[in-house]
């Protein structure tokens, strides 16, 4: 894995776009301005599940017109963050905070996917029902932890408290991040 | 213009060095900017709070604009969803505007200088205008704006135009203008409810489409002061 970022990160179209001057930025700015989209239209479907907010809309009409919405925010959130991380490959890979963001991204995935096949499968017996679900309380709560919690790494990840080269050779940490040997470690910090 | 002294000499500056940058200097002296900027915890978290209402506020207002624009939840009216996210966009914003000026005192002087921040902060006045002085006003009267809201409506976007042409950044001009045509093209030929009766008018449609490219920008600029 190692090597095949590092070829990665010394490719012409990696470098062109990690020095580039205006597409990096726009790229970088449309990653964190779709959350607007993504993370807000989630959230109000998960305040709809817990009761909070829409509670004359059923449940299935929230879900059929809003999550398009939130779909296709997260598809321009997976494409420019592969964007993000094939500028600066061997970057993120080594960042603490970018492992913790993909692995809470996977909890996520797993409660989207949950829900859909066992909660909303069964979405018509409580479509406009005040008494929503145990599991369907439960989903919208792991997924506003989850989306919180990803955009606390995402934003963590610009500090470098945790950089390989801040991290004791050998601990825990040092191992977490799969840090390389100085030498590489040097261009990692580039 | 006004009248600076330095030295014991007077100069003419601006009004924004006569008055502006004296309280910069003053907030960036003072204690509490001393401990945000001595703090490594305070700004970062600061930062996640600002992502996370802002994520919040984009949600809930999107909820009413894509409703108007047809495309959202069609059981309720644009008024009757208004009112369900009014609470949320608003504590929102409190949350936005309490992080941001948390992040602010941490780089006082940093931001006088910095031609983005106070870009957003025109785009901000102007969408804060637009959307509880314009688009509320609308979607409760379905476009009936009044005197108060036609003034309203010149200011905001007045404030929106100018933060638009100030952007350095060509790209970003670009793309904020190709949304714009996408929201216009998308509140023409946008899919309506069949019932009539629930269709907003293209006037509606337009003033939702401003709210959200309004709030955009906002955040674009927002983001921007970092690349500056």
């Amino acid at each position: 894995m190692q090597d095949f970022l590092a070829w990665m990160n010394e490719t012409p179209w990696s470098i062109a776009l990690r020095e580039s001057f205006f597409v990096w930025p726009l790229i970088e700015a449309t990653h964190v301005l779709t959350i607007m989209l993504f993370v807000g239209t989630i959230f109000m479907v998960d305040l709809r599940l817990l009761g909070l907010a829409f509670r004359k809309v059923a449940v299935s009409e929230i879900t059929s017109k809003i999550l398009p919405w939130t779909i296709a925010g997260f598809g321009l959130m997976v494409i420019t963050g592969l964007l993000l991380f094939y500028a600066k490959p061997l970057v993120y890979y080594h960042n603490l905070f970018f492992r913790l963001k993909l692995l809470i991204l996977i909890v996520a995935m797993g409660n989207i996917l949950f829900f859909h096949k066992r909660v909303q499968s069964g979405v018509n017996g409580w479509d406009l029902s005040s008494a929503i679900p145990k599991s369907a309380r439960a989903s919208a709560v792991i997924s506003i932890c989850s989306w919180i919690l990803i955009v606390v790494a995402g934003r963590m990840i610009a500090y470098d408290w945790f950089d390989c080269e801040k991290l004791e050779q050998g601990g825990l940490l040092n191992s977490l991040a799969s840090c390389p040997n100085s030498q590489i470690s040097m261009l990692v910090t580039e | 213009m006004a009248t600076c002294e330095y030295d014991s000499e007077l100069y003419e500056c601006s009004f924004s060095e006569k008055y502006i940058l004296p309280a910069c200097k003053y907030f960036d002296q003072s204690a509490i900017a001393d401990f945000i900027k001595d703090s490594l915890f305070i700004v970062p978290w600061a930062g996640v709070i600002h992502l996370l209402s802002i994520a919040l506020l984009g949600g809930a207002i999107l909820m009413v604009d894509m409703r108007v624009l047809g495309s959202g939840i069609r059981s309720q009216t644009p008024h009757q969803i208004n009112q369900v996210v009014r609470p949320i966009t608003i504590a929102a914003l409190a949350l936005a505007i309490l992080s941001g000026a948390t992040m602010a005192f941490g780089e006082l002087m940093k931001l006088y200088y910095s031609p983005p921040y106070w870009m957003k902060m025109g785009s901000l006045a102007g969408a804060i205008l637009f959307t509880y002085g314009v688009r509320n006003r609308a979607i409760k009267t379905d476009a009936t704006l009044g005197k108060m809201g036609w003034v309203l409506a010149g200011i905001s976007l007045t404030l929106w135009i100018g933060t638009f042409t100030a952007l350095s950044n060509t790209m970003a001009q670009f793309a904020l203008l190709l949304l714009l045509i996408a929201l216009g093209a998308f509140a023409w030929f946008g899919r309506d409810p069949i019932n009539a009766a629930e269709r907003s008018s293209i006037r509606l449609k337009l003033i939702s489409a401003a709210s959200i490219v309004m709030w955009l920008t906002t955040a674009a600029a927002g983001r921007w002061i970092a690349f500056y």
